[in-house]
């Protein structure tokens, strides 16, 4: 083995695995390559001899006390803001689903009589939902006016949710007993 | 460097509320951290405001965090784009990280038998001497697999580069360490 050889086996290791026996013969007969043998295992041991620096007292007890609240804040206000959106999300979707299914089955399901007698007290209601929708209704005929109303209402009924479970707002009924 | 023992059940604790579970983590991994910015800023006081700000950061990711991957090299990627950013900011003028891997600074003093003239503590103090004198890039890389103990695959994935690049700054490491070891052996020895 030449030195180049022995250099070359040196220089492209990557793990701890044995050197080949003619390796170690050959450092023992030449002092530049048994230096750089020795320089190798002085950095293989660095973790045994060098110095374990810690950060000063101050700078610890600062990076520890935003641990604690960084910790306090995501534990509380992570599940909230996923249970809120998915809350919004699931009344969200309830109600799109509801205002387009309730026309059509009023008009195919509900037998005439009952929709005689009902209509003095629904027609004001569908009024005033009319009269509350009807500026945007404009909005659903422009380019992604369906998404940006869609979201829209997300953003209200989850900022809503997100209050209501902020301040403990619960109806009597959903309360723990 | 030992596996943090419980890692990912801490991470789980912070998630989940408790706080003290950074201790745990900072406890073990400062000491790496800390090493590795007083090697690569070569100011203590600077690597300080480094390693705070890392676990700063490390502290708004945690939460996010996901346990599958590893804890260990996340943290080292974190402090390596620490330093690298206050390379930038202190002067933009400054070559990056991947410049500097190009200049070669090792002195091609021809030295005989140094084998035989140092201590053990000499060659320590030798190494310690010559990694200040390496670029940055083959530091940071010698630094964290004979320092830190990380393998090639943990390096690549820390410093987000090729397994093939690190292999190759340790190629270019080493020999560079060797020149420079060198030439500070043929000096004491003058």
């Amino acid at each position: 083995m030449t030195c180049e050889e022995f250099l070359r086996v040196l220089d492209t290791r990557t793990n701890g695995e044995a050197p080949p026996s003619d390796w170690v013969q050959h450092a023992q007969e030449c002092s530049d390559c048994a230096f750089a043998l020795r320089l190798e295992r002085v950095m293989r041991s660095a973790p045994a001899w060098a110095e374990k620096p810690r950060l000063s007292a101050a700078r610890r007890a600062l990076v520890l006390n935003k641990a604690s609240e960084t910790s306090y804040l995501w534990s509380r206000l992570l599940p909230n803001l996923e249970e809120s959106a998915l809350t919004a999300l699931a009344g969200g979707g309830l109600v799109a689903l509801a205002f387009y299914v309730a026309p059509k089955l009023w008009a195919t399901s509900v037998p005439e009589g009952l929709r005689r007698a009902v209509a003095p007290y629904a027609a004001p209601v569908v009024e005033g939902f009319h009269t509350l929708a009807s500026p945007f209704i404009p909005i659903l005929h422009q380019p992604w006016g369906v998404g940006l109303l869609g979201l829209t209402g997300f953003v209200v009924l989850f900022a809503a949710v997100l209050s209501a479970r902020t301040l403990s707002i619960r109806p009597a009924w959903l309360r723990p007993a | 460097m030992e596996a943090l023992p419980g890692e990912r059940e801490l991470v789980r604790r912070f998630q989940a509320g408790d706080a003290s579970a950074f201790v745990g983590i900072m406890n073990h991994y400062e000491p790496y951290i800390l090493g590795l910015l007083t090697r690569l800023t070569g100011d203590r006081s600077r690597a300080e405001d480094l390693c705070q700000e890392t676990f700063l950061k490390a502290l708004k990711g945690l939460p996010r965090f996901r346990s599958d991957s590893s804890l260990k090299t996340w943290l080292f990627r974190i402090a390596h784009n620490a330093v690298t950013d206050a390379v930038r900011a202190s002067d933009p003028s400054a070559q990056s990280l991947e410049d500097m891997e190009e200049h070669d600074r090792t002195p091609q003093t021809p030295h005989k038998d140094p084998e035989t003239r140092l201590e053990e503590a000499q060659v320590r103090r030798a190494v310690e001497a010559a990694m200040s004198r390496l670029p940055q890039q083959q530091r940071e890389v010698l630094h964290l697999f004979y320092w830190d103990e990380l393998t090639v695959a943990e390096i690549a994935q820390a410093l987000r580069m090729p397994e093939g690049t690190v292999k190759t700054l340790l190629f270019r490491g080493r020999q560079a360490m060797r020149g420079q070891v060198t030439h500070l052996v043929s000096e004491v020895s003058r």
